[in-house]
């Protein structure tokens, strides 16, 4: 008997130290490319065109060049501002309709969302142009100027068929009975939103706060085409300015994405827990 | 008691993203896509009100015309020279045209703006694109034929200008049917790089005159590398990686064209075509040819590479690539020789189209091109702000000293001015051109000559099938 359970403990510490092996290998995997983009990005444009993997200097001035070249002072407060506008519009607009498809019951509800779904299949790239055209007619036909102006960066992301669908999942979880507890209380459908499912939920708002704002930050070509002028674009058009007709200027690439990324890794610190709590219970995989 | 709080905070951000949303910050001098409107019936109702008194001379058709100039330098160097050279223009020219230049990313960048512009309406008056694109804009009525304007006694070119201009660069803005769509600014080449101290080393005097001389030399060097092995073995010969560009290049030395002798048709399956592919698998077979992930400009610097192919502006990153290696070897670049000796390039300009608008702004444009690209401000723009090569024998005469101090970018300069271009006004070239590129990697795996023809065939079949259906 004692035996056969020291046998068992033996199995179960080499699955446990075969799996932290492949954890360990997965994660070294994974932090090459975060290595490597930190590395170059300390080395003269020499180094980085070579083969060698750790800078044999450390050129810290790459770090303000690129600042300086790619504008970022100017894109960084322009992305900041895209960001915050859309992921303030996605997240409210988001759970509105959610909530609406979860636990409102309308004629041909399940239809469109049916249809809402099916959305997700085409390409974001294949929008584009329609969205640009879009934009350019109600610059046109409004009062408001759409393009080089925060609406044509914004409005065409605040409506996320992606977001939708998980927030009516987790809608759609929430018992009945307290829906029901609720309106005895007095409460109606707004309130019910408000107070019960969304704080409910909030696991599931955090991954649409972290993916949207990784999605809107790291945006190019839509910026690229609703902007004329550098006064209006985001900071992923600095980093393009490093490429050029016949190499790119890899180390202060490398030194511009690093300050790019600052701001998703503050936001995702934050946000870590929610957001993998809400992906152990969605079955989410990024 | 927290909830309503943050209902009430959500509400306040909505409110608050949606007023943002809908402000308008002062700055960004956006050009409104009404302008055109607004200019147009200035000097209109003077002409009809005041139909006798007027003299006609004094009238200015361009006093107060804004253009707007797409184009593609918006950072460094070439950043700088841009805007300083269109605040001269704003302040110095004599018809007070106001040019508003700015930049659109790259040239990729640009034709899709451009394509998305022309759908919406909201076009710019000057753009700088490669001439496919400017010739497949023409082709749907966006860009205008500025002939006249190059022609007119007032606002044209003047003989000696027009000699001066060298015709492979300038004849590159013709189309069939005879309209000049494409002015070019400057010019650069995709060339090949030589590692002159080396090869020297290895016993060769001189670059390659003839194919046969270039296989003799890329064996050479890929024999050296072998014995010295490790890292180097595999290495030594030429950096050849199958793109349109690189396969053409080679082309070209072997005589070829792609269209046929009457110049109405692609024909890809010509003698030359496969004269250049076989030499090419020859030099795969032998050895003599390695691929490399990247750019290949530390293979070069670190002689592992004697020669490989770049576009002439790729001069800093050889130079970075030679002096962090701390190799002091001479280098430089070279045509692609041809089995008779012939040199050739593939050389590309940097050209800036008028688009269709009204008669004002497509003269105004037109005034500012001719002021950008005068001998004066070309020489400038490549000496001090972007390393270029120039389109005209006048701006060489003005760059002698910088080629003396460049003598690589000079040899550059010589090459890029025998050619020849690709025909990018040819109907359906953009297309072709992808083309060209899927059949270069196929015929670089092929086996023997029956394969190479029967992509060759296939290639020519496609291509016209492209013109076909835009047509």
């Amino acid at each position: 008997m004692g035996k056969q359970r020291r046998s068992l403990h033996k199995t179960n510490s080499s699955a446990k130290v075969a799996t932290y092996v492949i954890l360990l290998i997965g994660a070294v995997i994974s932090l090459i490319p975060f290595v490597w983009m930190i590395s170059t990005s300390f080395k003269n444009l020499g180094e980085a065109l070579g083969s060698s993997f750790f800078p044999s200097e450390l050129h810290f001035e790459n770090y303000v060049e690129a600042w300086k070249r790619a504008r970022f002072s100017e894109y960084f407060i322009n992305s900041i501002i895209i960001a915050a506008i859309t992921l303030t519009g996605q997240v409210t607009f988001s759970i509105f309709a959610a909530y609406a498809f979860a636990r409102i019951k309308f004629p041909g509800r399940d239809f469109i969302f049916g249809v809402l779904l099916s959305t997700m299949m085409i390409p974001a790239m294949v929008n584009i142009i329609p969205n640009f055209l879009t934009v350019t007619w109600l610059g046109r036909i409004g009062p408001l100027k759409w393009i080089n102006n925060w609406p044509a960066l914004t409005v065409p992301f605040m409506g996320s068929v992606f977001a939708i669908f998980l927030l009516r999942q987790f809608f759609a979880q929430i018992p009945d009975e307290l829906f029901d507890s609720a309106q005895i209380d007095g409460a109606g459908h707004f309130r019910f939103l408000w107070q019960i499912a969304v704080p409910l939920s909030k696991a599931s708002i955090m991954v649409i706060v972290v993916l949207s704002f990784i999605g809107t930050w790291n945006a190019l070509a839509w910026p690229m085409l609703v902007t004329n002028t550098p006064d209006w674009r985001p900071i992923s058009v600095g980093l393009m300015n490093f490429v050029e007709e016949a190499g790119q200027q890899i180390n202060l690439t490398m030194a511009g994405a690093f300050i790019t990324i600052i701001p998703i890794m503050i936001i995702y610190f934050f946000t870590q827990k929610q957001f993998t709590e809400s992906i152990a219970r969605s079955g989410l995989k990024g | 008691m927290k909830t309503n709080k943050l209902a009430f905070l959500v509400i306040v951000v909505v409110i608050l993203s949606l007023a943002l949303a809908a402000c308008k910050p002062a700055p960004a001098p956006e050009p409104a896509p009404e302008e055109p409107v607004a200019e147009e019936p200035v000097e209109e109702p003077v002409a009809e009100e005041e139909p006798v008194a007027e003299p006609v001379e004094e009238v200015n058709p361009l006093e107060g015309v804004t253009v707007q100039f797409w184009h593609v330098y918006g950072e460094g160097k070439p950043m700088e020279g841009m805007v300083a050279l269109v605040e001269e223009f704003n302040k110095t020219n004599e018809y007070g045209i106001t040019v508003e230049a700015l930049d659109q990313g790259h040239y990729g960048d640009v034709e899709d703006k451009m394509n998305a512009a022309i759908l919406s309406g909201d076009l710019p008056d000057i753009v700088m694109a490669y001439t496919n694109a400017l010739a497949d804009w023409y082709a749907v009525d966006a860009i205008a034929d500025i002939s006249s304007y190059i022609e007119d006694a007032d606002y044209g070119l003047s003989t000696e200008e027009m000699d001066a201009l060298y015709d492979s660069a300038y004849d590159a803005g013709l189309v069939a049917d005879g309209a000049r769509i494409a002015y070019p600014l400057t010019q650069s080449a995709n060339v090949l790089v030589y590692n002159n101290t080396w090869a020297e080393e290895m016993g060769f005097a001189a670059p390659p005159a003839t194919a046969e001389e270039f296989k003799e030399q890329m064996c050479a060097g890929a024999a050296f590398n072998t014995e010295r092995g490790g890292d180097f073995a595999g290495t030594g010969g030429l950096v050849y990686y199958p793109s349109t560009t690189n396969w053409l290049n080679w082309f070209y030395a072997f005589g070829g064209s792609e269209l046929n002798e009457a110049g109405d048709a692609y024909d890809f399956n010509t003698p030359e075509a496969k004269a250049a592919t076989m030499f090419l698998n020859d030099l795969r077979d032998s050895g003599c040819t390695f691929e490399t992930e990247s750019y290949p400009n530390p293979e070069q610097a670190q002689r592992k590479a004697l020669v490989t192919m770049s576009s002439t502006a790729g001069l800093p990153y050889y130079e970075a690539a030679f002096a962090d290696e701390a190799n002091e070897d001479t280098w430089t670049f070279i045509g692609a020789p041809g089995p008779d000796g012939t040199l050739a390039v593939d050389a590309f300009q940097q050209m800036l189209g008028v688009v269709n608008t009204t008669p004002e702004k497509t003269l105004a444009s037109w005034v500012f091109i001719k002021w950008l690209t005068n001998a004066e401000n070309q020489a400038m723009w490549i000496s001090d702000y972007s390393g270029y090569l120039p389109t005209q024998a006048t701006s060489a005469a003005l760059l002698e000293s910088y080629a003396a101090e460049n003598p690589v970018w000079a040899t550059g300069a010589k090459l890029a001015a025998i050619g020849p271009a690709e025909p990018q006004t040819f109907p359906a070239w953009s297309s072709v051109r992808r083309a060209v590129g899927d059949a270069a990697a196929q015929l670089f795996q092929a086996a023997d000559e029956a394969e190479i023809e029967a992509i060759l065939i296939q290639l020519t079949e496609d291509a016209n099938a492209l013109v076909a259906e835009i047509q």
